[in-house]
């Protein structure tokens, strides 16, 4: 991703600290001339040659790739990729050098145009799935069929017996009586939902926009005792829970993070994951508990001074995302599939085992991966499994110990806007050009 | 007497309807508004007909017209689905599973009466 703009801040970052380009280029093992060529946006870079620099530029992988411009790149190869106009993907880092104010506009165009989607998308999900209008469209036509019939009967059939007469008029007024309540129920829905009180989002981004709101970490549940009540509270008074499911799916994280807060108490998990560089198989081991429970323990763990980021994505066997916590630099597809080659999938194909790779991200970004799948209910024989599968995602900085990495898994977003165009697991075409040195 | 006809129902006031309707017109009339034991009704009252709806507490009409069309004693009993989804992949399934007909609420009580005297003589 935005090579061009890498080969920019490396100059930028060695210039700001006074720093010879032949210097540079020593201490990372390259010569000078590559190195003006990489500085010029001439040569792609990536991989050990990238973290070697950011080190020597005490600075980061993720900075050297992300400036404010990485957003931008990123929502205009969206842009391309919702087109059938032939655009020039490859391009985009100049347009956006020479153009920028159109670039902006583009961008914030596109991002308009995706949520209008997903508007469109929820309420032609919540109409075609959405429960309680299944039902009260249901129980509408119950009604509609009872007053029908009956007073069809009471009409053409002469002769019928008082009592059974007194029935039927009975019957007639209180199913029309339902049925009047449900279409007052029903107008009150509809004018819900056209005021936005009902919000067409689906459940899953209601709850994410809950755990962005916090920004991932619940304080309150780390209290040795929170009661029932005060989670309850949180999600009550949550605005961006407004449906059930959201709530649910809320509530049910929330008493997960009181159990975890209770068998891996903040400050002693907090004081052994730093000992142990947080490495979530020392910490599962030393707590004697599972790798699953670690992960997301790491992930929604208060801020704590001088500990890493950490980012987390969990599915389940379908590989539907149930849970999912960004890290920058990590790009995690808000919709759709993910890259088939993520270790959270290989992990479902091998539940009980865990995994770790490094992996290398088409921008060249490093990042540490650990998955683990997890059975979440003893099925019986013939049942099918009820499993989740989780990934801990961890940047691999300047400062890790790049002689001992294993050489990196590449991996992508999705394969829509992933550039390897060789990759054996390619689901679709990329609409990225392959001009992007170095990824195949 | 008629011929029976076992009505599977839960909405007390259709089944009223429809009870005094098929009366009216000779058929010997039996309800169950419950689809858990649905099956083991239809096997016991072994009726000329069978109304069956499609949504029903405890068990889908379409689970038990499948164990119905899956049971030599009750493969050719005809029976008429009656449901509020008149969508067309619900037509589908009815289909699939066996229904000799499908129908939408609501609906006429001619319509009624002819479906049921297209399935059986009475």
């Amino acid at each position: 991703m935005a090579q061009s703009l890498i080969g920019n801040r490396i100059r930028a970052r060695r210039e700001a600290l006074n720093m010879k380009q032949a210097h540079l280029a020593r201490a990372v093992g390259i010569s000078a001339s590559y190195l003006n060529l990489i500085e010029h946006n001439r040569r792609g870079i990536a991989g050990k040659i990238l973290l070697d620099i950011a080190g020597c530029l005490k600075t980061s992988i993720t900075s050297l790739q992300q400036g404010a411009e990485a957003t931008l790149v990123l929502a205009l190869q969206q842009a391309a990729a919702n087109t059938d106009a032939k655009v020039e993907v490859n391009r985009i880092e100049e347009m956006i050098g020479r153009f920028p104010g159109w670039a902006n506009l583009v961008a914030e165009l596109q991002k308009k145009s995706a949520r209008l989607e997903r508007n469109v998308e929820g309420l032609s999900d919540r109409l075609t799935y959405d429960p309680y209008l299944a039902e009260s469209l249901h129980e509408m036509l119950s009604n509609v069929t009872a007053i029908r019939s009956t007073a069809a009967i009471l009409h053409d059939m002469p002769g019928i017996e008082p009592a059974q007469q007194a029935r039927f008029h009975t019957n007639l007024h209180n199913e029309s009586r339902r049925l009047s309540d449900i279409s007052q129920a029903l107008v009150s829905y509809f004018d819900q939902m056209a005021s936005g009180e009902i919000s067409p989002s689906t459940p899953l981004d209601e709850f994410e926009a809950f755990l962005a709101e916090r920004e991932y970490s619940i304080p309150e549940m780390e209290p040795e005792t929170v009661t029932d009540a005060t989670i309850d509270s949180i999600v009550k008074e949550a605005a961006t829970l407004t449906s059930q499911a959201a709530k649910t799916s809320a509530s049910e994280f929330l008493h997960q993070s009181r159990t975890e807060a209770v068998l891996l108490p903040l400050k002693a998990f907090a004081k052994t994951a730093k000992q142990v560089d947080y490495a979530p198989d020392k910490l599962a081991s030393h707590f004697e508990t599972d790798m699953a429970t670690v992960f997301r323990r790491l992930a929604f763990l208060p801020r704590q001074n001088g500990a890493p980021l950490f980012g987390l994505v969990s599915c389940d066997i379908s590989g539907a995302v149930t849970l999912r916590k960004p890290l920058p630099g990590f790009a995690l597809p808000r919709y759709g599939a993910a890259c088939p080659l993520w270790p959270l999938f290989q992990s479902i194909v091998q539940p009980g085992l865990a995994l770790q790779f490094a992996l290398e991200m088409p921008g060249g970004g490093l990042f540490r991966a650990y998955a683990c799948c997890r059975r979440l209910a003893v099925a019986g024989f013939n049942q099918p499994q009820i499993l989740q599968a989780s990934m801990l995602l961890r940047e691999i900085t300047p400062q890790d110990d790049a002689a001992g990495l294993e050489a990196p898994v590449p991996v992508g977003p999705t394969c829509r806007i992933c550039p390897r165009q060789t990759c054996q697991a390619r689901r679709e075409p990329t609409i990225l050009a392959t001009r992007e040195a170095g990824i195949v | 007497m008629g011929k029976q006809v076992l009505l599977i129902e839960d909405e007390p006031n259709i089944i009223e309807a429809i009870s005094f309707l098929l009366k009216h017109d000779g058929w010997s009339v039996t309800s169950h508004s419950d689809g858990a034991d649905a099956v083991d009704v239809v096997r016991t009252c072994k009726p000329d007909l069978v109304i069956l709806d499609v949504m029903l507490p405890n068990r889908s009409g379409y689970d038990i017209l499948q164990d119905l069309r899956g049971d030599d004693a009750t493969a050719n009993l005809p029976i008429l689905m009656l449901t509020a989804k008149g969508q067309a992949k619900d037509r589908e399934i009815a289909k699939k599973h066996g229904a000799d007909i499908y129908m939408t609420k609501p609906f006429s009580n001619r319509e009624m009466l002819d479906a049921v005297r297209g399935l059986v003589t009475p």
